[in-house]
């Protein structure tokens, strides 16, 4: 609930929406791919070095973990599809005989295809994330700026105390 | 919110990001992966070189130490420092001890799960040294014990030239006394088992009890319903007792049928063995018709024996190791094969490899030392415990160069196991130009054959099956000998003998080696026989038949007393089992009367015996009216006839 709150509170004032959707992107990609494999140290370590919403990572994270439940089948049929490419058997050898590739698990069906569809996704999933934070800001929040019962709670001092305890 | 707030609000929306990159945030990053690897390096190694140490101990049945581990990521290396292995039977000495044991491991290997040692060094190496402390374990495996018993007590020729028969007893392996101690563990195994059980078996009383009870509830007249209502109730409970009974009775029974019939087959082949190992004692030792001439046994055996039994010992303490890396291999391949079938996760798409390697394999090892025998140098190349996949035997060269010689001895062999049921281990051994100075053969005082100078030669072949069967043939060649045997106090020795071994310059002793592995048939001959034979036969004919006499004695006696214990405690327990049968066969006697068929039978034997009754009454009656109706015709009968008797008056 909390992350909720937080998140809540970047989308209506206090981070740019560019990185709000960044942040997206980058819990769809560790969403959509197999959580704990080597390739998602890149995206943790993206997580630190930028100033991205954690609380959007999260949220995106888990949306995106249910998501992949559903996908694993096709990104399954997609590696698979990909791996056996004939044309791409040498350097999938060489690949394999590689320890940096290996531990990347890269002849796994499932972790190229999720792979390959998460950072395909990735730069037009930016695109909409920016599109939809911006336009959330712009029509949703003003509309609900506008109803008495969001001017009560941000008057009422009691709901301001329990965000801040939640925060 | 007023306006100019929300005006400030909507302008901060438009502004350009703070910022994109948060050092401190990398920072974090690198510390919380940079502590990761530190704390699993610094655990990594405290618990490794515990584990280690705990494992090769409990393996090896004896303290093994480790001073320290040196690893290292550039390239990837493990290495044990300062390794310490407590010889079981001595635990104040280091049987083996190395100064470095280093390995290189290849990180792609490492990466897909298996152990891939480029190779691995051992660095000063010694035997024998002496420990500061002891390294006794107490949960010594007693059995490895018996199986790799050194025995170098070994024999001396005594006065006569003749093996002593209890220093034959003693230093043999023989298979009854091996197989003998088994069945008795076997066997008081069973009786411990038993044991437990016949506390809460039931006692004769309680059966004899049981027994009464039932013939009482049984027995007599049904008096009626309300009886027979009773002696079900009786009945029942009876058999809820009696069910308890049968159920430890049971346990009993299913033990006994378990595990009797496989050891009254171990005992029946028990027996079979004295006569074998006996005939084998004969053979070996000289004491047959055909090994009275074995000379080169008295002279040499002691010698051979004592390779044999190193090399036996060596085997037993490396069997261990190998046995249970197999059985973790194959756990881990099982439980591999299970996590594979269960995972819904993805194909994982192999290919071609460059260098497929099996799970484990040491590409190298390399051992060189100055020991006190000379400059020793090992090279084994692909060990591997999974040949029938790697399709690599294991190969070894080893060259011994002894101090102070020219010549240096090679055992150069394969252990190949990549046939699975058809493995074998064979060693080649040569040796040239060995200078023999001194040598006593036997310091016996009666027969102190020492060889003064001669020049040795060796080439043999020893291979060892998978099924543990050995097999071997190694040549001793003798030449430019020079015998003296002048320290003899023995007149006979000095007539009969000492002149033979004067003329002998050259001969060869062929040893055979033929059998299972821990009680392998040693023969050895050689030319010696011959020339030496007619001689020995004067001095030792007469003494080799009392020792044989005595052996034969004090082998039975032996014998005696390891194996008829078996056949005593064997009869016991089937005695017991015969007793058990019984009292399961009386108490399912009870338990099959069917209370309700009980109940049943005695009703329709009630309701027959008071149809009987009845018809029995109605007869009687019956009986009765017919009486009456007859004296009523009687009577009638008489009265007709008084009537007409006055009739017939008043008529006349």
């Amino acid at each position: 609930m909390a992350t909720l709150f937080k998140l809540f509170k970047a989308l209506n004032a206090n981070q740019h929406p560019s990185q709000l959707a960044f942040s997206f992107v980058l819990g769809m990609i560790m969403g959509l791919t197999p959580l704990f494999f080597a390739h998602n140290l890149v995206t943790l370590a993206l997580i630190f070095f930028l100033r991205v919403n954690l609380s959007a990572v999260i949220v995106a994270l888990t949306v995106f973990s249910g998501l992949a439940y559903l996908l694993d089948p096709m990104f399954n049929q997609l590696g698979l599809m990909l791996l056996n490419q004939a044309s791409l058997n040498p350097m999938f050898t060489d690949m394999y005989n590689n320890a940096f590739w290996r531990i990347l698990h890269f002849n796994n069906s499932v972790v190229i295809g999720s792979v390959l569809v998460a950072y395909l996704l990735a730069i037009p999933a930016f695109l909409v994330f920016l599109a939809v934070v911006k336009s959330y800001r712009k029509r949703f929040l003003a509309w609900a700026r506008k109803l008495k019962i969001v001017k009560w709670l941000n008057r009422s001092s009691k709901v301001k105390m329990a965000m801040g305890i939640m925060e | 919110m007023s306006p100019v707030e929300k005006q400030s609000s909507e302008q901060s929306l438009e502004q350009t990001p703070k910022g994109w990159v948060r050092w401190a945030g990398l920072g974090l990053f690198l510390a919380i992966l940079g502590g990761v690897f530190a704390v699993g390096y610094i655990s990594y190694t405290l618990v490794l070189k515990n584990q280690l140490e705990s494992y090769a101990t409990d393996i090896w049945g004896a303290k093994v130490d480790i001073g320290g581990l040196d690893i290292g990521l550039f390239p990837i290396r493990l290495g044990l420092l300062e390794v310490a292995i407590t010889d079981p039977d001595k635990p104040m000495e280091n049987v083996v001890q190395f100064g470095k044991v280093g390995a290189s491991l290849n990180f792609y290997h490492l990466v897909v799960g298996r152990t891939v040692i480029e190779e691995l060094a051992i660095k000063d190496l010694a035997f024998n040294q002496p420990r500061k402390t002891s390294g006794k374990t107490v949960f010594k495996d007693k059995q490895a014990e018996i199986e790799t018993k050194d025995s170098k007590a070994g024999f001396s020729i005594p006065t006569s030239a003749i093996p002593d028969f209890e220093d034959i007893l003693a230093r043999e392996k023989l298979e009854t006394f091996i197989v003998a101690k088994k069945v008795t563990e076997q066997i008081n195994a069973l009786s411990s088992d038993w044991n437990k059980l016949e506390k809460d078996l039931p006692t004769q009383q309680d059966l004899a009890d049981y027994q009464q009870e039932f013939n009482k509830i049984m027995s007599g007249d049904v008096k009626g319903l309300q009886d027979l209502q009773q002696r079900k109730k009786a009945l029942e409970s009876l058999q809820k007792n009696v069910q308890k009974s049968v159920k430890t009775l049971q346990n009993g029974k299913e033990l006994f049928e378990k595990r009797l019939p496989a050891l009254k087959n171990d005992v029946l082949a028990l027996k079979k063995l004295p006569a074998k190992d006996l005939a084998r004692l004969q053979s070996k030792y000289g004491l047959s018709k055909q090994g009275l001439s074995n000379v080169t046994y008295l002279l040499f055996g002691d010698e051979i024996q004592y390779y044999v039994d190193q090399a036996q010992y060596w085997y037993a303490k490396a069997k261990p190791f190998i046995d249970d890396y197999q059985q973790k291999q194959a756990i881990e391949e099982k439980q591999a094969e299970q996590e594979e079938q269960n995972r819904a996760f993805g194909t994982n798409v192999l290919y071609r490899e460059h260098d497929p390697e099996p799970d484990f394999i040491i590409k190298k090892l390399v051992l060189s030392s100055s020991i006190s025998w000379g400059e020793l140098a090992v090279n084994v190349t692909d060990i591997n415990f999974d040949q029938p996949t790697s399709k690599m035997p294991i190969e070894f060269v080893a060259t011994l160069q002894p101090k102070g010689q020219t010549g240096q001895l090679n055992i150069i062999g394969e252990s190949n196991f990549i046939q699975s049921g058809k493995g074998f281990s064979v060693a080649n051994i040569t040796m040239d130009n060995y200078q023999i100075k001194d040598w006593p053969l036997s310091d016996e005082k009666a027969l102190p054959v020492v060889i003064k100078k001669a020049t040795n030669q060796v080439r043999g072949k020893i291979t060892l099956l998978e099924n543990e069967k050995m097999s071997g043939n190694v040549n001793l060649i003798y030449q430019k000998v020079d015998f003296d045997l002048s320290r003899s106090d023995s007149k006979t020795v000095k007539r009969y003998i000492a002149p033979i071994f004067d003329d002998i310059n050259h001969f060869t002793v062929t040893t055979k080696i033929k059998g299972k592995l821990f009680s392998p048939d040693i023969g050895i001959r050689s030319n010696l026989d011959s020339k030496l034979s007619n001689a020995f036969n004067k001095v030792i004919g007469k003494e080799v038949r009392v020792a044989k006499i005595k052996l034969t004695k004090a082998f039975k006696a032996k014998v005696a007393v390891a194996v008829a214990p078996t056949e005593e405690k064997l009869s016991k327990l089937l005695g017991e089992q015969v007793s058990l049968n019984k009292s399961y066969q009386a108490l399912q006697d009870i338990l099959n009367k069917n209370s309700s068929e009980y109940v049943e039978q005695e009703k329709e034997k009630l309701k027959n015996k008071a149809k009987k009754k009845a018809e029995q009454k109605a007869e009687k009656e019956k009986e009765k009216q017919r009486k009456k109706v007859k004296e009523k015709l009687e009577r009638e009968k008489k009265k007709q006839a008084d009537k007409l008797k006055n009739k017939l008056k008043n008529l006349f």
